[in-house]
């Protein structure tokens, strides 16, 4: 059917074209965003269901006893019973207090080596870009490698180290090193500081080529020497990385399993048991789902808890306000 | 005065031997225990139990990869335990090119769309749904763990690698779009606008105009996921059982938890589990570099 087109210029005709454009542009948002969701919703779908139901589901679990070993018996609700629980049970505690000084060595050794390793690398010398692509080898092997190549370093009989110091004269009996209860933890978390050295240190040289050159040069015309140059001038550079550095490190500490799980086991006598080994057993060996994810949510409560403290720290260390 | 005068002159200065010992000592310290693993597997199983030991493996002997690669062990050592590894090695070695193929390849093609559409298109509540996934990515694995195996045990797909890959996926998708959203950020929507205006459909502008530029950071994106998944470690560990869906890094911690003793064999079995994730972060480290410093600044 053949409708008449109104003459131009008529109040009609204006209308009529405005009405036109505007479904036109309507349909037009309607198609983009009909297109948008499509595109989207597989992705969201597919994490909503790996992460929000799960999330949910956790805590449901946290507050029920889910009943395992005498499954015909409907889940029991016990309220905030599973985290009293697991508070009062010294396995539990023990192994909170190996994570914090796990961290504490991780943060205190190894921020200053990061530190010292990237000041390092930010000097310009022969073959730098070569080094500084090779250090990134220890962070990229997997966990239960780098677990394997320690316990071949370690190794009481014919490990390297044992090896190395015979050679050098400093033992001569082989020491059993990770047989030991008082320093395995330190063992373990000299192999976390080894592999985890190669981020920081990147890290913290991305931080340092951010440095205006212009700075130094303003500091040593107001006579600050190098050490001053380095509190004033770098270090105020570093301290939005240490914010990152410290809250990795804090994550990683909470996290630390496929090395004790490789190297010693949680032993000797539970002395490398940190938590994240703790909970994998809670959870997946013992079957022990509803302290276990109590357990898991005091952990994601506590890391959150230092990030928000450590930005608290580096904010005022910076000077800035909030 | 010449500057190669100068140069020499200045790198004995005690400021820089001093640099130089502190590099070469990082350096020793970060690569000596890698050096011995690959040391330990191209030694002869005498030269290992010796005391001290052969510091270079002359001549190296490549024994252990040939059987870790052909199936094959030594007439010699014969045993069930060593053909039963090597077998349950092969199967992980595949497992995990898989695995880590189809992940890279799913978060890609999916976080690819996702950007696009968070980008160009209007996804109702897009920023929010964005900053959702990104605090999703705050939550530790270990509190989804639980619930995600008991529901895996209660639909009968444990010890299933489609379970693996669809887990490890979700879990990298969020750190994918974002970073792709950010790259597509950077590149001006003008260029597709042009396209359409001569004529080209928007999947034709997407595909013809905006992926070749975004090239960069699905590398990057890609080479990310693909370290991280062929070194995931607890999802596999918890979702498989048998020594036929196990992955490298699974096959790995079983063979040291067997205490077994052939210690070039597990040597050169954790070498092959590491050469992937090495020679990636080496080929691609400006790409991940530069794709994680901007999604962390972003």
């Amino acid at each position: 059917m053949l409708v008449k087109y109104p003459r131009q210029g008529t109040r009609v005709e204006i209308a009529y074209r405005r009405a036109q454009t505007a479904t036109r542009r309507l349909t037009f948002r309607r198609r983009r965003q009909l297109v948008g969701i499509l595109l989207v919703v597989p992705s969201l779908a597919l994490i909503f269901s790996v992460m929000l139901y799960p999330l949910l589901y956790s805590l449901w679990i946290s507050v029920y006893d889910l009943n395992v070993t005498t499954p015909w018996l409907p889940p029991r609700f016990v309220g905030l019973e599973n985290y009293t629980d697991i508070l009062k049970e010294p396995t539990a505690l023990a192994a909170f207090g190996r994570t914090i000084l796990f961290g504490l060595i991780g943060i205190g050794f190894g921020i200053p080596l990061a530190i010292s390793l990237a000041l390092a690398l930010n000097r310009p010398f022969r073959l730098r870009g070569i080094v500084r692509a090779l250090i990134i080898i220890p962070w990229v092997i997997p966990g239960t490698v780098q677990g394997l190549l320690w316990a071949r370093i370690y190794d009481p009989h014919y490990g390297a180290l044992n090896g190395l110091l015979y050679q050098l004269g400093i033992i001569r009996e082989p020491v059993p090193w990770l047989l030991e209860p008082s320093r395995a933890l330190f063992l373990v978390a000299l192999v976390n500081l080894w592999a985890t050295l190669p981020l920081m240190t990147l890290l913290y040289l991305a931080a340092l080529q951010g440095i205006p050159p212009e700075l130094y040069e303003a500091a040593s015309l107001d006579g600050a020497d190098g050490i001053r140059q380095f509190r004033y001038v770098t270090l105020p550079f570093l301290l939005p990385i240490t914010l990152i550095v410290l809250i990795l490190k804090t994550i990683d500490a909470f996290a630390l399993f496929d090395i004790v799980y490789v190297l010693t086991g949680g032993g000797p006598a539970r002395s490398t048991e940190v938590i994240g080994y703790y909970l994998f057993q809670a959870a997946f060996q013992r079957s022990d789902y509803g302290r276990a994810s109590a357990l898991a949510w005091l952990i994601a409560l506590l890391t959150l808890g230092l990030a928000v403290l450590y930005r608290r720290l580096t904010l005022r260390g910076s000077g800035a306000e909030e | 005065m010449r500057p190669g005068w100068s140069n020499r002159w200045r790198l004995w200065r005690p400021v820089s031997i001093l640099h130089a010992v502190v590099v070469a000592g990082f350096l020793l310290f970060l690569l000596l225990p890698v050096y011995w693993l690959i040391a330990t597997s191209l030694s002869s199983p005498l030269a290992l139990v010796r005391m001290p030991p052969e510091w270079i493996p002359l001549p190296p002997d490549l024994t252990a990869y040939r059987a870790l690669l052909t199936g094959r062990a030594d007439a010699g050592s014969a045993e069930t335990l060593t053909t039963f590894t090597i077998r349950a090695f092969q199967y992980a070695l595949r497992n995990s090119v898989i695995v880590a193929a189809a992940v890279t390849a799913l978060a890609l093609a999916l976080g690819f769309l996702s950007a696009a559409a968070f980008t160009r298109l209007d996804v109702p509540f897009g920023h929010a749904v964005i900053y959702l996934i990104l605090l999703g990515q705050m939550i530790p694995p270990v509190v989804l763990l639980i619930p995600l195996y008991v529901t895996a045990t209660r639909f009968g797909v444990l010890d299933n690698l489609l379970t693996v890959i669809a887990l490890l996926t979700a879990l990298h998708l969020p750190f994918v779009i974002w970073i792709l959203r950010s790259y597509l950020l950077t590149i001006p929507k003008e260029l597709e606008e042009a396209a359409q205006v001569d004529g080209a459909s928007f999947p034709g502008a997407l595909l013809r105009v905006t992926f070749p530029l975004t090239l960069p950071g699905l590398v990057a994106a890609g080479a990310y996921t693909f370290m991280q998944t062929w070194n995931a470690f607890l999802i596999p560990l918890i979702f498989t059982s048998s020594d036929t869906k196990r992955t490298v890094t699974v096959a790995v911690a079983m063979f040291v938890g067997r205490h077994y003793t052939d210690y070039a064999l597990l040597a050169a079995a954790g070498v092959l589990a590491f050469v992937p994730p090495v020679v990636f972060a080496l080929f691609f480290q400006r790409y991940l570099l530069h794709g994680l410093a901007s999604g962390a600044v972003k």
